[in-house]
């Protein structure tokens, strides 16, 4: 499993209420998935770069939204793998 | 007792690891090092937003678990949006609060209407009623420049924790109802945390871990402050 690239800035963090071992992280590289509390990353291909903001939604956990330092919203119903634009 | 060693390996030179993190915060992770940096990505750092609703540099992203209302902070200030970000609406802050940049959030677990953000030069403000007035919630503090926020309100049987970093000041909570800050710990050693989080897996010590994003990677330490 890949990991998150070193010595970068994490400008984000967010770890899942219900399953605490799913978390994610946001870079300007882009947005990183670990299910394994942090041990292994993996990048979500289809997120934004300049990743300012992500927030798993408390009760929906497969909900996230993702706020890009531009002030972009995203929103991914399926836990990350695909994200919509919302404004 | 730290499950999660530093695990950090680098074949270039410039990311060779580094020594590791006194006391008690561990360094968790940032594995594989990228062969290209992207130079462009931290071009658009500080800038404004544009075709944005003029939001401005995001800093903090909420969702309140109550009503799914999204909460943002901004370099502009404080918004809320009750369709799931299309558009949002400015929220009210006391002229004599009015902060430059909103930097993170906290919400309590048990009382979703009570709200606090970080703030980049008014420390922290709080809010007891969804949003609709905000009042300063930063006595004890050591400095003003709040750079994020956290809860743990996991253990029903435990007073509440609620943390927030000070730069160049440590870590702080308060516990249970009580309303002065405490400093409990210096923090990471690089002390440029930009998100906190108490995250629900036991420590093994009868705590849960607390996790810092910082610009040196994601660090974690016990909560046994």
């Amino acid at each position: 499993m890949g990991g998150l690239p070193a010595n970068k800035t994490v400008y984000t963090f967010a770890a899942d209420a219900t399953d605490p071992k799913i978390m994610f992280a946001g870079l300007r590289d882009g947005a990183f998935k670990s299910t394994d509390g942090g041990e292994g990353w993996r990048r979500l291909n289809a997120a934004p770069k300049d990743v300012a903001a992500i927030a798993i939604h408390p009760t929906k956990p497969e909900v996230v939204f993702l706020g890009t330092a531009q002030g972009k919203i995203f929103k991914s119903t399926d836990g990350g793998q695909t994200w919509r634009a919302q404004n | 007792m730290e499950s999660i060693q530093r695990i950090e390996r680098s074949s270039h030179s410039i990311n060779r690891p580094r020594p590791p993190t006194p006391g008690r915060w561990r360094r968790i992770l940032s594995i594989a090092a990228l062969a290209v940096v992207i130079a462009l990505a931290f071009a658009t750092l500080g800038e404004a937003a544009e075709g944005a609703h003029d939001i401005g540099h995001l800093h903090a992203l909420l969702v309140s678990p109550a009503d799914g209302i999204l909460w943002i902070g901004t370099h502009n200030g404080l918004y809320r949006s009750s369709d799931e970000g299309k558009s949002w609406q400015p929220v009210k802050i006391p002229r004599d609060l009015a902060a430059m940049d909103f930097m993170g959030f906290a919400q309590d677990p048990t009382s979703p209407k009570v709200m606090y953000v970080g703030t980049h030069n008014r420390g922290v403000l709080r809010t007891t009623d969804g949003g609709e007035t905000w009042s300063a919630f930063s006595t004890g503090l050591g400095g003003l420049d709040v750079h994020a926020m956290a809860v743990d309100g996991y253990n029903p049987t435990q007073p509440r924790r609620l943390y927030a970093f000070v730069m160049d000041k440590g870590l702080y909570r308060i516990l249970g109802d009580a309303s002065d800050w405490k400093r409990v710990d210096d923090g990471p050693s690089n002390p440029d945390v930009r998100a906190l989080q108490s995250v629900n897996i036991p420590t093994g010590m009868g705590g849960i871990y607390l996790y810092a994003a910082t610009s040196e990677g994601i660090f974690r330490s016990p909560d046994c402050f």
